[in-house]
C-alpha cells in the first residue's frame, strides 16, 4: 500500500506584476511519504519558498497564479475554498518560518498565541488547550513552560522563539510540517539544537517534514531525500547519500564543489561561474545553460525533460538520447 | 520628473490646479471682469449663469452687487500670498530653531523641544485665533500666524537630521581634517533635508490655506474689505435662501485648491522620497 | 515598574506643558492690550488710569503679576469678565458641557466612520472600495469644516427641512455640528489606520497566523487591528486637540453655545479674562487627554507595560 501523504503534481506558479511575468515554479513534481524528511535546496529566488507557500496557500493571488495539483491524503488543496483550507492549515499541515524574531505577534502572550490554534481546530476547553500547550512546550524542551506561557515574545531569545514556533506548529499533530529555512537566522549552536529537535520530533510523532534551505550542511544532517531547485525548476531529486556521492546535475555538482570540506582543505573552492538569470527574463532552453560547463547546442532550445534514473531523477540532456546527436 | 508626473494622473491634476490658482492670483487685475469691490445695488444677489443668471455676471453677484467671479479670482491672491509667505517664514523659523536645538544640544535643545511639544498638543486653529486676536487684522499678521502654527515640523526635521549627521563617523573624520562645523553641517544636511522639506512645505501649505480660510471666516483674517474666500463664505451664508451660490462657490474654490495642493504634495512625496510611501 | 516610570515622566512633561501654556497666554495677553483702559470709561483721565493700574497691580514686574495670576488661578479666581461683569470662570464653566458634548459626539462619529473605513480600505487594498474610501478621505481633509457645515444646513435644514439649522435642544440639533466637526478627524483616522494596517498586514506574524489556520476575521481584528491601533492611538490623541480647535469654528457656524463660540465672541469684545480661561482650559483638556492616551497606549503595549 502506498503511504504517500503529500503529492505535488505539475505545480506551476507564475507572478504577474507590472514588471512582467515571472515563472517562479515550473512543473514541480514530488511526493512525500509518511515520516519522510524531504529537503528542498536552492539559492534564494530558486522557487523553494514559493513552493512551500503554495502548499499551505499563503501566496496572494493575484499576483500569483498557481496551477497543478497539491494532494494531501488525496485531497487537492488548490481546489479548496479559503474557509475549508483554514481547517487544514495549522492542523494537518503547518509551517515554521525563517525569522523567529518577527513571527510572533508582539501584543499577545505565548500562551494566547498557542492556545488559539487548538481552540480553532479542536473542540476543546480553554483549560485543556492550556495544558496541552504547556505539554507541547515541554516536548520542545523549553524550560519552565508555565512561565513562558505568560510571557510576551520580546522577553524571549530567537532560539526560544523558534522552539515556540515549532511547538505551535505541532500542537495539532500535523501530517506535514513545512520548515522554511528555520535555522538561517539563528546562531550556529542554536541551529544544531533546532535540527536535533526537528529530527526527534520527526522520529517521535512521525511527522513528515519538508525542509527548505540553502544550506547543504542542514540537508546532510537532516533529510533523507533532496530536491535541488534552480530558477523555479526541480533539476535533481535523489536520496541524500546519492546527492552527495554522485551528483548528476551540473548545478548540483557545482553546489557541492562550492562548499568547503575537511579533506580538500587548502584547495581553492570552486564557485559556479556566471549569475542566476532573472525570473522575468529566463533564457530559452535549459535555465542553467549559461553557467553550465557541459553545455551543448541541444540545451539552447528546450527545457530538459526529467529523466528517471531508478530511485532518483534529473533534468538534464546529458541523460537523454539527444545528448549524442551530432551537432 | 515630467515622466513621473505624466504617470501619476492625480499628481498631474494637482499640479494643474495649483498652477491655475497661482495664475489667477498673479493676473487677477487682468482676467477679472470687474473691480471686486465695485458695488452695483441694482444688480444685487444675482444667481450664476447656470442657475438662471446672465453672462454679465457669470457667477452672479453678492448682497452688494459685487461680481462673484471677480471676487473669487481676487480671493486667490490672499490664499496664495499667505500660503507662500507663511510657508517660507515657517521654514526659516523652523530651520533656524531646529538647527540651534540640534547643534547646541543640552538645555537649548531641551527648551526648544519643550516648546515644540507644547505647540504640537495645542490646536493650531486656537493658536491662530489667539495670535490673530492679539495682533489684530492684517495680511502681515495672518502670515505670522501661519508661520507660528507650522514651524514645528521643519524644526523637528532639521534637528533630527543634524543629530543623525553628528552621530556619523565620517563627520569626525572631516572635522579632524580641519573643516569648520557650520560648513560640515550645511554641506551634509541640506541635501538630506531638501526632499522631505519640499514635501512638508507642500502639505503644510494645504493646512495653511484651510487655516487662513477659517480665520477669514471668523473675521479674524485680513481686513474685511479685502476679498477672501473665507470672508465671502461667511457673508454669503446669511443669504442662503435668496442666493445659496454665494456660500457654495467660495467653498468649492477652497476645497479644490486644497485638494490640488494635497494631490501635488502626495505626488511629490512619491517622487522625491519613495521610501516614505507606504 | 517601567510603566509607572514612563507615565511619571509623561506626567511631568504634561505639567511643564500646562505651565508653558499659561506663561505664553499670560505674556501674549499682556502685550495685547491694557485691560485697565477697557475697564474704565473713555473719558477717564490719565491720572485715573494710573491709579487703577497701581491698584490692580499692573505696574508690578511681569513675573510678580504672573505669580499672582497663577496664585489666583489656583484658588479658582480668574478675574471678572468685562463684558458680562461676572466671574469669568463661571461664564466659561456654564458653556463647557455644550463643547464637551459636541467634542465627544464628534469623536464618536469620527471613530465609527474612520476605523471601519480604514480597515476595509487596507484589507481590500487597491479595490474599487479602497479607491472610493481613499478619495472620500482625501476630500474630507480638504473641505473646510465651516463650508461643510453650511452645505449641510443648506441641504438638510433649508432644502429638505429634516434637521434644525441651529440650537441645542434635541439630539437632531447635535447631528449636523458633530458631523461637521467629525469629518476631518474621520478622514485623518481613515488614512492613518489604512497605512498602518497595510504595514501590519505585511508582517510575518500575519502569515504565521494564516498558517495556523486562523479565520480571516480573527487575523484582521485580533492580530492586525490591535497592532495597528497601537500606532494610530497617539494620532487619535492629537486629533482631540484639532477637534477642540475645530469646535471654535463649528460652534460659530451652528450658533452652538459652547466655549468655542464664546471664545470668538470674547475676542471680538476684547474680553480677555474669558479668552484666557478658555485657552488655558483647552490646553489643559488636551494635555489630560494625551495623558489618558498615553496610559491606554501603555496598557496595550506589553513592552512598555513590563519593561
Amino acid at each position: 500500500m502506498d503511504d504517500t501523504i503529500l503529492k505535488v503534481e505539475n505545480l506551476n506558479v507564475v507572478f504577474n506584476t507590472k514588471y512582467g511575468c515571472a515563472k517562479a515554479v515550473n512543473q514541480a513534481n514530488f511526493s512525500l511519504k509518511k515520516g519522510q524528511k524531504l529537503g528542498l535546496v536552492g539559492e534564494s529566488g530558486s522557487g523553494k519558498s514559493v513552493i512551500s507557500k503554495s502548499i499551505i496557500r499563503l501566496l496572494a493571488s493575484p499576483p500569483a497564479q498557481i496551477s497543478g495539483k497539491i494532494l494531501l491524503e488525496g485531497q487537492n488543496l488548490l481546489e479548496l475554498s479559503e474557509k475549508k483550507m483554514e481547517v487544514y492549515r495549522g492542523n494537518k499541515i503547518s509551517m515554521i518560518f525563517q525569522e523567529p524574531m518577527v513571527c510572533l505577534n508582539p501584543l499577545f502572550t505565548i500562551g494566547n498565541q498557542m492556545m488559539e490554534v487548538l481552540i480553532k481546530h479542536e473542540k476543546i476547553t480553554k483549560k485543556e488547550a492550556k495544558s496541552r500547550s504547556i505539554e507541547m512546550l515541554r516536548t520542545v524542551e523549553i524550560p519552565s513552560p508555565e512561565t513562558r506561557m505568560k510571557q510576551y515574545p520580546f522577553e524571549l531569545s530567537g532560539g526560544m522563539r523558534q522552539r515556540i514556533m515549532i511547538a505551535m506548529s505541532l500542537l495539532c499533530h500535523p501530517e506535514v510540517l513545512i520548515a522554511d529555512e528555520p535555522t538561517t537566522a539563528l546562531d550556529v549552536t542554536i541551529q544544531a539544537q533546532i535540527i536535533d529537535l526537528l529530527n526527534n520530533l520527526n522520529r517521535d510523532f512521525g511527522t513528515s517534514i519538508i525542509m527548505i534551505t540553502h544550506d547543504l550542511g542542514v540537508i546532510a544532517e537532516m533529510v533523507d531525500t533532496v530536491a535541488v531547485m534552480y530558477c523555479g525548476n526541480i533539476v535533481e531529486k535523489a536520496p541524500v547519500a546519492d546527492i552527495f556521492d554522485t551528483p548528476k546535475h551540473p548545478y548540483t555538482e557545482g553546489l557541492l564543489n562550492s562548499i568547503p570540506s575537511m579533506e580538500d582543505s587548502g584547495k581553492d573552492l570552486e564557485a559556479i561561474e556566471g549569475s542566476v538569470p532573472s525570473l522575468y527574463d529566463l533564457p530559452k532552453g535549459c535555465p542553467f545553460r549559461n553557467r553550465c560547463k557541459y553545455v551543448r547546442k541541444v540545451c539552447e532550445y528546450h527545457i530538459p525533460p526529467t529523466v528517471d534514473l531508478g530511485g532518483r531523477s534529473v533534468s538534464c540532456f546529458q541523460y537523454t538520447d539527444q545528448w549524442e546527436v551530432k551537432e | 520628473m515630467w515622466k513621473s508626473l505624466k504617470e501619476s494622473k492625480t499628481g498631474l491634476v494637482g499640479v494643474i490646479v495649483v498652477l491655475l490658482v497661482v495664475f489667477a492670483a498673479l493676473t487677477a487685475n487682468i482676467i477679472a471682469p470687474y473691480d471686486p469691490t465695485k458695488q452695483d445695488v441694482m444688480n444685487k444677489l444675482m444667481n450664476p449663469v447656470f442657475a438662471g443668471g446672465n453672462f454679465n455676471h457669470i457667477l452672479g453677484t453678492d448682497q452688494l452687487g459685487r461680481d462673484v467671479l471677480s471676487r473669487v479670482i481676487y480671493g486667490s491672491r490672499i490664499t496664495i500670498l499667505v500660503a507662500f509667505f507663511g510657508t517660507i517664514l515657517a521654514g526659516v523659523i523652523g530651520t533656524l530653531l531646529g538647527a540651534i536645538a540640534g547643534y547646541y544640544g543640552k538645555w537649548v535643545d531641551a527648551v526648544i523641544m519643550r516648546i515644540v511639544d507644547i505647540q504640537l498638543s495645542f490646536p493650531f486653529v486656537l493658536l491662530a485665533l489667539f495670535v490673530a486676536a492679539v495682533l489684530g487684522r492684517s495680511l502681515k499678521n495672518v502670515i505670522i500666524v501661519a508661520a507660528i502654527s507650522s514651524w514645528v515640523q521643519y524644526a523637528r526635521l532639521v534637528r533630527g537630521e543634524i543629530l543623525s549627521v553628528k552621530e556619523m563617523e565620517y563627520i569626525e573624520a572631516i572635522r579632524s581634517v580641519g573643516s569648520k562645523n557650520s560648513r560640515i553641517i550645511i554641506r551634509h544636511i541640506i541635501p538630506n533635508i531638501i526632499s522631505p522639506a519640499i514635501v512638508q512645505a507642500t502639505l503644510g501649505m494645504a493646512r495653511i490655506i484651510l487655516m487662513e480660510a477659517s480665520l477669514s471666516y471668523l473675521g479674524l483674517g485680513v481686513p474685511l474689505e479685502i476679498p477672501t474666500w473665507g470672508r465671502m463664505l461667511s457673508d454669503g451664508k446669511d443669504f442662503m435662501l435668496s442666493n445659496p451660490w454665494l456660500a457654495i462657490l467660495p467653498g468649492i474654490a477652497i476645497t479644490i485648491t486644497v485638494l490640488g495642493v494635497n494631490l501635488m504634495g502626495d505626488w511629490l512625496r512619491d517622487y522625491l522620497d519613495p521610501k516614505l510611501n507606504v | 515598574m517601567g510603566m509607572a516610570k514612563y507615565l511619571g515622566k509623561r506626567f511631568i512633561q504634561s505639567i511643564i506643558a500646562v505651565f508653558g501654556i499659561t506663561i505664553i497666554v499670560f505674556i501674549v495677553l499682556n502685550i495685547a492690550g491694557d485691560p485697565v483702559k477697557l475697564m474704565l470709561p473713555d473719558t477717564a483721565s490719565y491720572q485715573e488710569i494710573e491709579e487703577m493700574r497701581q491698584k490692580m497691580g499692573y505696574n508690578d514686574p511681569l513675573i510678580v503679576q504672573y505669580l499672582r495670576f497663577l496664585g489666583n488661578a489656583l484658588r479658582g479666581d480668574f478675574g471678572t469678565s468685562y463684558k458680562y461683569n461676572e466671574p469669568a470662570l463661571q461664564i466659561v464653566l456654564e458653556r463647557i458641557p455644550a463643547t464637551v458634548t459636541l467634542a465627544v459626539s464628534s469623536m464618536m462619529i469620527a471613530l465609527v466612520i474612520g476605523i471601519p473605513a480604514g480597515m476595509i480600505s487596507a484589507v481590500k487594498r487597491n479595490s474599487i472600495t479602497d479607491t472610493v474610501i481613499r478619495s472620500l478621505a482625501l476630500l474630507g481633509q480638504c473641505v473646510p469644516a465651516f463650508w461643510l457645515g453650511i452645505m449641510m444646513m443648506l441641504l438638510f435644514a433649508v432644502k429638505l427641512k429634516w434637521l434644525p439649522t441651529s440650537g441645542f435642544d434635541t439630539w437632531s440639533s447635535l447631528l449636523m455640528p458633530s458631523l461637521t466637526l467629525g469629518v476631518f478627524t474621520a478622514a485623518t483616522i481613515t488614512r492613518m489606520l489604512r497605512s498602518s494596517m497595510i504595514e501590519i498586514l505585511g508582517k510575518e506574524y500575519i502569515d504565521v497566523a494564516k498558517a495556523k489556520g486562523l479565520g480571516r476575521y480573527v487575523i484582521i481584528i485580533k492580530h492586525a487591528f490591535k497592532n495597528a491601533l497601537s500606532s494610530v492611538m497617539t494620532v487619535i490623541g492629537l486629533q482631540f486637540s484639532s477637534l477642540l480647535g475645530g469646535a471654535v469654528i463649528t460652534e460659530t457656524v451652528f450658533a452652538w453655545p459652547g466655549i468655542g463660540r464664546l471664545l470668538v465672541q470674547s475676542i471680538e469684545n476684547s474680553d480677555f479674562m474669558v479668552v484666557e480661561i478658555i485657552v488655558i482650559f483647552m490646553a489643559f483638556a488636551i494635555v489630560i487627554i494625551n495623558f489618558i492616551v498615553d496610559i491606554l497606549y501603555c496598557l496595550i503595549n506589553p513592552r512598555i507595560k513590563l519593561q
